[in-house]
């Protein structure tokens, strides 16, 4: 079927709308001005557009901050942390010309330049890992796509790829992941999963074409600056974007859709693989030098930083075959089979207490002697649809304390829907008392004590091609019903039953059943070893010993936990060189991760029908049928190229739509994208806009305080290939950055919101800032780049529907806030105090109030005090004696810098009374804590 | 308040916070908690506060859908076609798509109060204050789905992420008190509605118009107290230490009216540490009140104890308190898909008598004059059953076409209606009404002109009534 789009006279109304445009700043071309005149103490281009305009008004820019205050400025703004006290002293004592370049080329290296960064992108893109609305189902892989930012950023992508990624990376790069991942900008919005799959058609329509409505809102005012999705109903009523110009964008979006995508090895291109090696060989390199550097430093943190040694990892493996089946008896299990048997074995070894009793006949179909996922010598079984393991009956499986069941899996493929049964005894909810499931990939424990039936859901789900270690814990006695993989105890759900359900285990007399239940429910495609079953909960510490001692597994994620359990507070300080070494090294760990297998909450398009441009936005009112393309005005500029045409028919396929769609925004000539990314990285400098709406360069918008300046700067990022980190450079060594921020009182009167710049703005730690910057100086900073977020919530499903309610203190949160997940209404107490937006919400720039709410969070909050009593320890055992050294310290440690006399005698005075934390918690509530100058 | 000059002076003034920018008096406008910007303040309170009749508002919600034609819409024709099909020119298009017989009222409608409007069984205590009541009997909803319906109803939008009526009223009003949040929510105690938090969020309005959620049991909010033991002579020792360093770190800048407004919110929580326990602490009420508030029963105790609570916070000025009667997440409690007797009884008894206490309490102190009550639901329920073709069933679907809300108090024309859904209940048919309109009339109410209190947000100059929304004259006295 051939469509051909309709219009009425097109070319009239085209005129009209290109005239309306040109008369618009923003749809014309950016013009080629550079300043006349040098100004005095001008270090480039941007300080001659400023000083100009300064003297216009009869203003002068103000002194050049101090060297403490530039570093603290810099630090802040580029890594949203404080500088350390090393770093101060370093900086001011080098007399060296380019020290300040030095310093900022070194920030802007860091991998917390990334992260600080990434975080910007995520309130303008409204990030968020779970739906929304009534169900909100969490998204376990979204956060792929935050690391992809950080990946993005830290590596200086090139802006244009950066937006041709975002919007179309599985069509451009559909082998690469990297690439693929990208596109979790389309499907990071919210979705309501009712409305799009319950009630009537009407229902669903309408539904669909809200979501619609808010994703060519996110596109155009994420990289245009304009606001097409206000055109839906009718023409825009500022702009000169017609109804029919946001169906044409609705139609180039019109199939995406969002959900998880598989990554498996075969599909990784040449490339990728290639990439994967280089990243392997850097990281190995790094290795070698984290090393050579731990054997300088020479004491018990050495052996902890080292990275596990080449030949002792070989050796390790030889012996663990052994190894483990002795520390797994060294706990007495129940029952316990290795799998380890020949392929022709027709019964499952037990070698647990219950003998000949418990030994296990295998089923005709199922594959065995596939190598072991735990120890190099063993071997495994294969799980597949109606394969099954059936012991016969125990006399009696009877629980003491409670139950553990502990096995390894390794999913062959996609976690099928639905559930499939892994381990247990039962048939049905009525006559087990343990079993263990897989849910759509994550593990559910489901146990019945004389109480009633209890169940959870491991918050993680596994994906496939890599070997985990599950253990199910139930203590009878706290009722605590808990999931551990790979030795770490996972955020669970509740899915059945209550919290807490105490009381004496059931027993029963079925068989146990290995890949299925009683009831034939089939197991997984999976291979699953060294199962084992125990009549307590096993201890923490032993499930760590057996997660650790699989030879096959590297228990990466929990090497920093780990790490810092042993060290506690002193970390930063100590290790030195070393911990910024593994900083490096856990950002090319996520380099890696993202370039290889998983899977990853992305575009997962279908082809849409043709669009109708709908009367009033109502799908009930269709009328003429339109083809993919963009809007006329944006490109009014370079009009005569028709780019905004995609030359697509209405019918054209779903990456042919999206693929146009990216390259028109990122095509060097659109007058608007390369202005609204410069205008983002001056707002976040500067902490305000050249264009103060920086989604909105629209005629609603406001018009830029210095437009040469932007269009300067937006010819310089076009014509430096869309190189940010050169926008970033320009702007950090302008002498305008450079100034303090020391009030003026004479600019004031003439220039009271400082639109002018004679002198840099002071401003507050935006939230996340402020919550890692208590870590950073208490200690408890955790420092690894990218991977699962922490889950801080406590989760509690009801029906379909989760629910989450943050909470706030746990080692395992002690990470920089850009790795929270995200949930939606899932609002963290602390950061909302201070301004944190909601994830539902495009925050293109953020709101900054001052309320009682946030003394109250940063006096009384279990997170500031906590924290407080951390940075306590770690003076009072570190250093001073006396209350006057430790104040110093503290000062140091806080705001990086010593007390005066004055500051000192009043700490000193406030020590008499009171304790030392009350004191940390002073400094941690200070308005210079919290102010930037 | 439309023109481009006034939108950017609010904007630039929230540039102003970020970045320490001077000029305007912020710290006059930051001495409250809640307390808006300075245009709204100098425009928008000044003429509110002349044309208002209301002052603070009590929102009431039912989540999960009251059935108006077995509560306050009487419609003697479902006793007619009790146990028949609806007639065939209703085309419902009903979220479970079962649309099975007509059932009459699940409970007897009796007249009430000098107005004589009707009222079910179902609210025996609420319907003696029928003469309080206007009722729009005429709602609609774009949405038959709980969450984004719920959305609507609170925020104008059946999108998530837009500011709630109570937060654009705290930005647009500001606090009436020094010492308590200017918006407060009570969810139902058996758990959060659809919808979450972001119902009573703050959108894209500042953080400080937020509804701040309040426990009727245990610490009220977050942080309140320290979560470390402290002692009072500590707790003032910090609070002076910190003002000296804070004084000293103002003064080398050469002062800052965002510094200054950071160290006197320190002075602001101190009093607020005191004055929300007081503010929840209801030893010192007769034991008559309590017993009007059903705090002695059991089945009442839990929002009894709510309602108390409500009518001290506004007596204390708190411009607007929400109660949440149903949480779909937790339970099936107003959606009565399956058995609409026992699940409204259920809900009803619950409710019925803790609020007929208050409004007769609120009444008794003078507090009726001027506080406005809102009582609404995200939809209604459907007059036939939910069940397959043919079959008379004992559970109703969600209504979006015609449903029941209701204003009391101040500003208010007691003992009306406004509005009709057609001889069975189903669709309205008469004054069509959205929540657009319902919003309108409630703003207006308390002085303000829904197209004035708006907010730009990317591209747009939004408003809690989007771009519609009528004022519904017939409701106000």
């Amino acid at each position: 079927m051939i469509l051909v789009s309709v219009a009425t006279n097109p070319s009239r109304a085209d005129d009209a709308l290109l005239e309306r445009a040109r008369s618009h700043w923003s749809f014309r071309a950016p013009e080629g001005i550079t300043p006349k005149s040098t100004s005095p103490g001008a270090r480039n281009a941007i300080d001659d557009f400023i000083f100009a305009r300064l003297r216009t008004a009869d203003l002068a820019p103000s002194p050049e901050a101090d060297r403490s205050t530039l570093i603290r400025r810099l630090s802040f703004d580029l890594r949203g942390l404080p500088p350390s006290l090393e770093d101060v002293r370093e900086f001011e004592n080098d007399r060296s010309a380019d020290a300040y370049e030095k310093l900022v080329r070194r920030y802007l290296d860091s991998p917390q330049f990334a992260e600080r960064w990434a975080r910007h992108w995520l309130d303008i893109v409204r990030f968020g890992e779970t739906d929304g609305f009534e169900r909100n189902d969490p998204r376990h892989d979204a956060w792929r796509y935050r690391d992809w930012v950080i990946h993005a950023i830290r590596s200086n992508m090139p802006y244009d790829e950066f937006v041709r990624l975002q919007i179309a990376g599985d069509v451009l790069r559909p082998d690469d992941p990297i690439a693929v991942t990208a596109t979790g900008f389309l499907t990071c919005g919210p979705h309501d999963w009712i409305g799009n799959r319950l009630g009537t058609e009407s229902m669903r329509q309408t539904t669909k074409q809200t979501e619609l409505g808010d994703l060519v809102g996110s596109v155009t005012q994420t990289f245009l600056g304009v606001t097409v999705d206000c055109a839906r109903c009718h023409d825009h009523k500022f702009d000169p974007i017609t109804q029919r110009e946001y169906f044409r964008v609705a139609a180039a979006l019109g199939g995406v859709a969002g959900g998880s995508r598989q990554n498996t090895t075969a599909e990784l291109s040449a490339t990728s693989k290639e990439s994967i090696a280089m990243l392997d060989d850097e990281i190995a390199e790094l290795d070698t030098i984290i090393a050579r550097t731990s054997e300088s430093v020479g004491d018990e943190l050495a052996a902890v930083y080292a990275p596990p040694k080449e030949d002792a990892a070989a050796k390790r493996k030889a012996e663990n075959s052994l190894a483990y089946r002795q520390i797994v008896l060294e706990d007495k299990p129940l029952a316990y089979w290795p799998l380890d048997e020949p392929a022709t074995a027709t019964q499952a070894e037990n070698l647990g207490t219950l003998g000949e009793a418990a030994r296990g006949t295998y089923g005709e179909n199922i594959p065995r002697g596939v190598p072991s996922i735990v120890d190099e010598a063993g071997t495994a079984a294969t799980l597949s649809a109606g394969t099954k393991i059936t012991t016969p009956p125990f006399e009696k499986l009877e629980g003491g304390t409670g139950f553990s069941v502990e096995f390894w899996i390794q999913l062959t493929g996609p976690a099928p829907g639905g559930y499939q049964a892994l381990v247990g005894d039962g048939v049905s909810g009525e006559d087990f008392c343990l079993m263990v499931y897989l849910m759509a990939g994550q593990i559910r424990a489901h146990l019945r004590t004389e109480n009633g039936v209890r169940a959870v859901d491991s918050i993680p789900s596994l994906p496939p091609d890599r070997p985990f270690h599950i253990v199910t814990r139930w203590d009878a006695e706290t009722g605590k019903l808990e999931i551990f993989i790979d030795g770490s105890e996972v955020e669970v759900t509740e899915s059945i039953g209550k919290l807490p359900e105490t009381g004496k285990p059931v027993s029963t007399a079925n068989p146990i059943y290995i890949g299925a239940n009683g009831r034939g429910t089939p197991g997984p495609p999976a291979v699953l070893d060294e199962i084992a079953i125990y009549d307590r909960p096993l201890p923490e510490e032993r499930i760590r010993l057996h997660a650790r001692s699989g030879g096959k597994t590297v228990v990466e994620e929990s090497r920093w936990d780990a790490l810092l359990e042993r060290l506690e507070d002193p970390v930063l300080d100590r290790a030195g060189k070393i911990f910024d070494l593994q900083v490096v090294r856990s950002a090319l760990e996520l380099q890696r991760k993202l370039a290889s297998i998983g899977s990853t909450h992305a575009v997962t398009p279908s082809q849409p029908k043709p669009f109708h441009v709908l009367a009033r936005g109502d799908f009930r009112r269709p009328g003429a049928i339109v083809s993919p393309g963009g809007v006329l005005a944006v490109g009014a500029s370079f009009a005569e190229a028709k780019a905004h045409d995609f030359g697509l028919a209405p019918d054209a396929p779903e990456t042919e739509r999206r693929k146009k769609l990216a390259e028109w925004i990122a095509d060097p000539r659109n007058p608007l994208t390369a202005r609204v990314i410069v205008n983002r990285l001056w707002q976040y400098h500067f902490g305000v806009g050249l264009v103060r709406t920086p989604n909105d360069f629209g005629a609603s918008g406001e018009k830029p305080s210095h437009p040469e300046l932007l269009d300067w700067l937006a010819r310089r990022l076009v014509a430096n290939d869309w190189n940010l980190r050169h926008i970033h450079e320009l702007i950090l060594t302008s002498t305008t950055y450079r100034q303090s921020s020391q009030r003026r009182l004479d600019a004031e009167k003439i220039d009271a919101e400082n639109r002018l710049l004679a002198r840099m703005n002071p401003r507050r730690l935006e939230a996340e800032a402020l919550r890692d910057s208590i870590l950073a100086v208490a200690g408890r900073l955790n420092p690894r780049v990218g991977g699962r977020s922490y889950l801080d919530y406590d989760i509690k499903k009801t029906g379909a529907t989760y629910l989450f309610t943050a909470r706030e203190v746990n080692t395992r949160f002690e990470r920089r806030s850009i790795y929270r997940t995200w949930a939606r209404s899932g609002t963290s107490t602390f950061l909302a105090a201070f301004d944190c937006p909601d994830t539902a919400v495009r925050s293109p720039r953020r709101t900054v109030t001052t309320t009682p709410t946030q003394a109250l969070a940063l006096l009384n909050s279990p997170f500031a005090n906590k924290h407080a009593l951390a940075l306590t320890a770690w003076v009072e055992r570190e250093v001073a004696r006396t209350r006057r050294d430790r104040v110093v310290v503290v000062y140091e440690r806080v705001l990086q810098r010593s007390p005066d006399a004055t500051e000192r005698s009043l700490a000193v005075d406030f020590l008499r009374e009171n304790d030392l934390v009350d004191f940390c918690l002073v400094l941690l509530n200070s308005n210079e804590f919290l102010y930037v100058d | 308040m439309s023109t481009e000059s006034s939108h950017f002076s609010r904007r630039d003034l929230l540039g102003g916070l970020a970045t320490g920018a001077t000029g305007i008096a912020l710290a006059s406008l930051l001495q409250r908690d809640g307390l808006p910007d300075a245009e709204a303040r100098s425009l928008q309170a000044e003429r509110a506060s002349a044309s208002a009749k209301a002052k603070r508002v009590i929102h009431i919600f039912f989540q999960g859908g009251l059935s108006q034609v077995d509560s306050f819409d009487y419609k003697p024709d479902l006793e007619r076609f009790h146990g028949k099909e609806i007639p065939a020119d209703e085309k419902p298009d009903v979220f479970g798509k079962k649309i099975g017989l007509v059932h009459r009222p699940f409970w007897k409608f009796r007249r009430y109060g000098e107005s004589g409007l009707w009222a079910s069984d179902l609210f025996p205590h609420l319907a003696r204050h029928v003469d309080e009541f206007a009722f729009v009997h005429s709602m609609t909803s774009p949405s038959g789905n709980h969450t984004p319906a719920t959305y609507v109803a609170n925020c104008g939008f059946n999108e998530i992420g837009y500011p709630a009526m109570g937060a654009w009223l705290s930005y647009g009003l500001g606090s009436l008190s020094d010492d308590l949040p200017s918006f407060i929510v009570f969810a139902d105690q058996r758990g959060l509605p659809a919808g979450g938090a972001n119902l009573w969020g703050n959108g894209f309005l500042p953080a400080r118009s937020q509804g701040v959620l309040f426990q009727s049991k245990g610490s009220p909010i977050a942080n309140l107290a320290s979560s470390r033991e402290i002692s009072d002579s500590t707790s003032r020792a910090r609070l002076a230490l910190l003002e000296k360093i804070n004084r000293r770190h103002l003064e080398a800048r050469g002062g800052s009216d965002a510094l200054s407004a950071r160290m006197k919110a320190y002075e602001l929580s101190a009093r607020m540490q005191l004055s929300v326990p007081q503010a929840l602490d209801v030893d010192g009420e007769s034991e008559e009140t309590k017993t009007l508030y059903g705090l002695d029963r059991a089945e009442t105790s839990q929002f009894g104890r709510v309602c108390l609570l409500t009518r001290r916070l506004v007596e204390r000025d708190v411009r607007f308190v929400q109660l949440w009667s149903g949480a779909t997440l937790a339970q099936p409690t107003w959606d009565s898909h399956g058995n609409l007797e026992k699940d409204h009884w259920r809900e009803a008894v619950r409710i019925d008598r803790p609020l007929a206490g208050l409004i007769s309490d609120l009444r008794r102190r003078g507090l009726l004059d001027d506080t406005l009550l809102v009582f609404s639901t995200e939809f209604g329920r459907t007059p036939f059953t939910e069940v397959e073709k043919g079959k008379l069933g004992s559970g109703r679907d969600h209504n979006q076409a015609g449903f029941t809300t209701w204003l009391a108090g101040a500003g208010v024309r007691g003992g009306t209606s406004y509005g009709k859904t057609d001889s069975l209940g189903f669709r309205s048919v008469e004054n069509v009404a959205t929540a657009h309109d319902f919003h309108a009339t409630i703003l207006h109410l308390l002085g303000i002109d829904h197209e004035e209190l708006t907010y730009y947000h990317n591209g747009f100059e939004r408003r809690l009534t989007n771009v519609h929304g009528e004022v519904i004259h017939d409701v106000l006295a």
